[in-house]
C-alpha cells in the first residue's frame, strides 16, 4: 500500500503565495482508504470477462464491417437454404392479396411429439428469448433515463448498461440455438420450420455487430450517453422491426401478435434514434 | 484477459485514483476517471504489449480529471475534508476552506489548455518540454499558457483576499 503522505508540489517557487498555500492543501487531501478500495473493487468487477464485449473498446472499423458482411452473407445463405425468404415473400403476398391466409400455404412438416427433455428445451428457449428481449428493453429504457439525466445533471451520469446489453444478446443467441435444436427434433430441420427464426438471427447478428463495432465508451460525457442511447435503441428497435416484419404471420401464430404494441415501440425507437442523431450532430458541431 | 485486467487494477488503480482525487475531490468522479485511465492502459497493453509508465498514467488521470472538473457546473463542497488542529480556531478553518474552494473554482474556470499545463507542471512535475510533447505543441506556447494560468489564479485569489478585507 502507498503511504498516505501528501504529494509534493513541483516548481513551487514560481507560484504566488496566495495560490501556493491553498494549492498545497488541496493536493494534500487524500481519499478515504475504504472509499478507494471499494471503487477499485467495483472497477475490478467490471473486468472484461468477454473482453471484446465488456471492455467496449473501439474495434477497428474494418473489422466491424467485415463481421457485418460475413453475418449478412450467413443470414442470406440460411435464408436461401431454407427457403425462408420465399416464405417471407409468400407471407407478404398473402397479406397484400388477401387478409385471410391459411397455414396450409406454407409447406411446413407436421410436428412430431417430443420427449420431456425437448419440451424443457422449448420452455428454456421461450424464456431466454423473452428474457433477452426484456434485457434489450431494459437497456433501451435505461439509456433513455441516462439521456434525461444527461440533460438534467451532466456531472452525474450513470453508465452501467453495457453488461445487461451483452447478457441480453447472449440470451437471445441461446434462445435461437435452443429453438433450432427443438425444431430439429420436432420438424426434422433446423431452420425451415419458422422463417421468424431467421429474423431473430438477423436481429442478433446485426445487433451484435453494431454493438461490438461501435465504441460505447467508458466515460460519462453527454456524447457517449447519446451514442449509447442510439445503440440501445437500434438493438431493441431491431427486435421490434423484425417482429413487425413477422406480423403477417401473426394471423396464423398469435404468439407474434400485438402488432399495435410492436409498431408503437418501433415508432418510439425511430423517434429516439433520429432525435439522438440530431442532438449528437449538434453537439459535434458545437465542439468543433 | 480478466487476470491481466485485475493485475492492471491492482498495480495502478490506487495511484491513478489518488491522482484523479487530487484534482476532483469527489470519490464518484475519481472512480470514473480511474476506470477510463485503466481501460486506456488495458487497450495500450493489447495493442503495444506493455502498460504505459506509472508517471504517464498519472498524467493521463490528471488530464482527464481537469476535463471533468471543467465540466462540472458547480464546485463540490469541501466541508469536512479538513481535520481541524487543536489550536486552530473555527474561523481560521473556514478561511482555509474558503481559499481552497476559491482556488478549485478558479482552476475549473481556466481555459482547458492553461489548466492542463498548470496541473501537469505543478502537480505532476512535468517539464515544459514534456508538457509540449504530451499536448503536441511548442514549449513557448506552454510557457505562455503557464504564465496566463498563474496570472489568472493569482488575480482570482487576490480578488478574494481584497474582498474579504475589512475597510
Amino acid at each position: 500500500m502507498t503511504e498516505n503522505l501528501p504529494p509534493p508540489l513541483f516548481f513551487a517557487d514560481e507560484l504566488d503565495p496566495n495560490v501556493l498555500g491553498p494549492l498545497r492543501e488541496l493536493v494534500s487531501l487524500s481519499p478515504e482508504e475504504s472509499q478507494w478500495q471499494a471503487s477499485l473493487k467495483r472497477i475490478g468487477r467490471q473486468s472484461p470477462a468477454m473482453d471484446l464485449v465488456l471492455a467496449r473498446r473501439s474495434a477497428p472499423r474494418g473489422r466491424g464491417m467485415l463481421a457485418a458482411a460475413a453475418c449478412l452473407l450467413l443470414v442470406l445463405w440460411f435464408g436461401a437454404q431454407t427457403k425462408a425468404w420465399g416464405q417471407v415473400a409468400q407471407g407478404f403476398q398473402r397479406t397484400a392479396v388477401s387478409a385471410v391466409a391459411t397455414a396450409d400455404q406454407i409447406p411446413i412438416a407436421s410436428p412430431k411429439k417430443v420427449g420431456s427433455v425437448m419440451r424443457f428445451v422449448l420452455i428454456v428457449h421461450v424464456f431466454s428469448l423473452l428474457a433477452g428481449m426484456f434485457g434489450l428493453m431494459i437497456v433501451w429504457m435505461r439509456s433513455l433515463w441516462d439521456w434525461l439525466m444527461a440533460i438534467w445533471r451532466p456531472t452525474k451520469i450513470p453508465h452501467r448498461t453495457g453488461k445487461i446489453h451483452a447478457i441480453a444478446l447472449y440470451l437471445y443467441g441461446l434462445a435461437i440455438a435452443l429453438g433450432s435444436c427443438w425444431s430439429q427434433v420436432t420438424f426434422g430441420t433446423f431452420w425451415r420450420w419458422d422463417p421468424r427464426e431467421a429474423f431473430a438471427l438477423l436481429t442478433l447478428c446485426v445487433g451484435s455487430v453494431w454493438y461490438l463495432s461501435v465504441d460505447t465508451g467508458q466515460g460519462n460525457s453527454v456524447i457517449l450517453v447519446i451514442r449509447r442511447t442510439v445503440i440501445a435503441s437500434i438493438s431493441f428497435g431491431l427486435v421490434m422491426l423484425m417482429h413487425g416484419l413477422a406480423i403477417p404471420y401473426s394471423r396464423q401464430n398469435p404468439s407474434y401478435g400485438l402488432p399495435s404494441v410492436v409498431l408503437t415501440l418501433l415508432a418510439a425507437n425511430l423517434t429516439v434514434v433520429l432525435t439522438s442523431w440530431w442532438w449528437f450532430a449538434r453537439l459535434q458541431r458545437s465542439k468543433a | 484477459m480478466s487476470v491481466l485486467w485485475n493485475q492492471i487494477v491492482v498495480d495502478h488503480g490506487e495511484m491513478i485514483f489518488r491522482a484523479a482525487y487530487r484534482v476532483l475531490h469527489d470519490h464518484g468522479d475519481a472512480e470514473d476517471v480511474t476506470q477510463e485511465v485503466l481501460m486506456e492502459a488495458f487497450r495500450k497493453h493489447q495493442s503495444l504489449g506493455t502498460v504505459p509508465e506509472p508517471a504517464l498514467l498519472s498524467r493521463m488521470a490528471t488530464l482527464r480529471a481537469i476535463d471533468r472538473l471543467r465540466r462540472r457546473r458547480s464546485v463540490l463542497s469541501l466541508d469536512g475534508v479538513l481535520v481541524p488542529d487543536e489550536n486552530q480556531s473555527p474561523q481560521l478553518l473556514d478561511e482555509r476552506l474558503e481559499q481552497m474552494s476559491r482556488l478549485q473554482q478558479a482552476l475549473a474556470n481556466l481555459p482547458r489548455r492553461e489548466a492542463e499545463c498548470f496541473l501537469l507542471r505543478y502537480i505532476e512535475g512535468a517539464s515544459n518540454r514534456e508538457i509540449a510533447q504530451m499536448l503536441n505543441t511548442t514549449e513557448s506556447a506552454i510557457s505562455t499558457a503557464l504564465h496566463k494560468a498563474r496570472t489568472k489564479l493569482r488575480q482570482a485569489m487576490e480578488l478574494h483576499t481584497d474582498c474579504g478585507r475589512k475597510p
